[in-house]
């Protein structure tokens, strides 16, 4: 086995993310998008960061892998928020993350799409199919105090509201 | 097996996971989980981002 192994089965998806985390004195808006690839394997299913890279999350179906996958990045965010003292430090270290990959899980997840393509692998249940050549993109925005409202409650406190998937085809 | 594999790298407590960076400006992984049971898939994801997955294996059977 060495770097380059790969699962039996693999889906390449494209999830969606939205959040505002409050910081040291800052609102924080991220609005991103990002690649994973998902794989069926004993016991549940596994979702493996391509960008993001450094995270890997399991649950027993793939919509629980969605929950988890959003909750995971939310608890992260707010360590970050923690660990940084400005809001430009923050949006660094978001950026920073969501870029960060090797080179191995982008070319297994390009694989996979090709796969996909190909009409090889089906995708997951229903996902709506994403044909965009766009790979990922992490937009930090800060909200200035004087604009919030009661309405950014919501998403303050979804974190148990999923992150969406789409398959990339 | 960090110490091995990983020479130089440092771990950081996080409220929720721990960070583990690698010298240099490496590759950082934050969300590894704090847990006493670690299931393979997340050490082997780690091993991978930060370039020590050959290394990792002989360790860990992964």
């Amino acid at each position: 086995m060495n770097q380059s192994d790969k699962q039996s089965t693999a889906w390449p998806l494209i999830f969606s993310y939205r959040g505002t985390i409050l910081g040291q004195g800052f609102l924080a808006d991220i609005n991103l998008s990002g690649r994973v690839l998902a794989s069926p394997e004993s016991g549940g299913v596994w979702v493996y960061g391509v960008n993001p890279g450094a995270i890997a999350v399991s649950a027993p179906t793939l919509a629980d892998t969605n929950v988890e996958l959003r909750n995971t990045l939310t608890r992260l965010f707010i360590d970050f928020a923690r660990e940084t003292g400005t809001f430009e430090k923050f949006k660094a270290v978001v950026e920073r993350f969501i870029a960060e990959s090797d080179s191995v899980s982008v070319a297994e997840w390009q694989a996979a799409r090709a796969e996909v393509r190909a009409g090889r692998v089906t995708g997951p249940g229903d996902l709506p199919k994403d044909t965009s050549t766009a790979e990922y993109f992490v937009k930090v925005t800060q909200k200035p105090i004087n604009t919030v409202t009661p309405q950014d409650n919501l998403l303050v406190q979804q974190e148990s509201t999923p992150a969406v998937y789409d398959l990339a085809a | 097996m960090l110490e091995k594999c990983a020479p130089g790298h440092s771990i950081k407590p996080y409220t929720h996971s721990f960070c583990i960076m690698m010298p240099s400006g490496g590759p950082t992984y934050p969300t590894f989980p704090k847990k006493d049971q670690i299931d393979k898939g997340h050490i082997k994801k780690m091993a991978r981002h930060l370039g020590i997955l050959d290394c990792a294996i002989g360790f860990l059977s992964l």
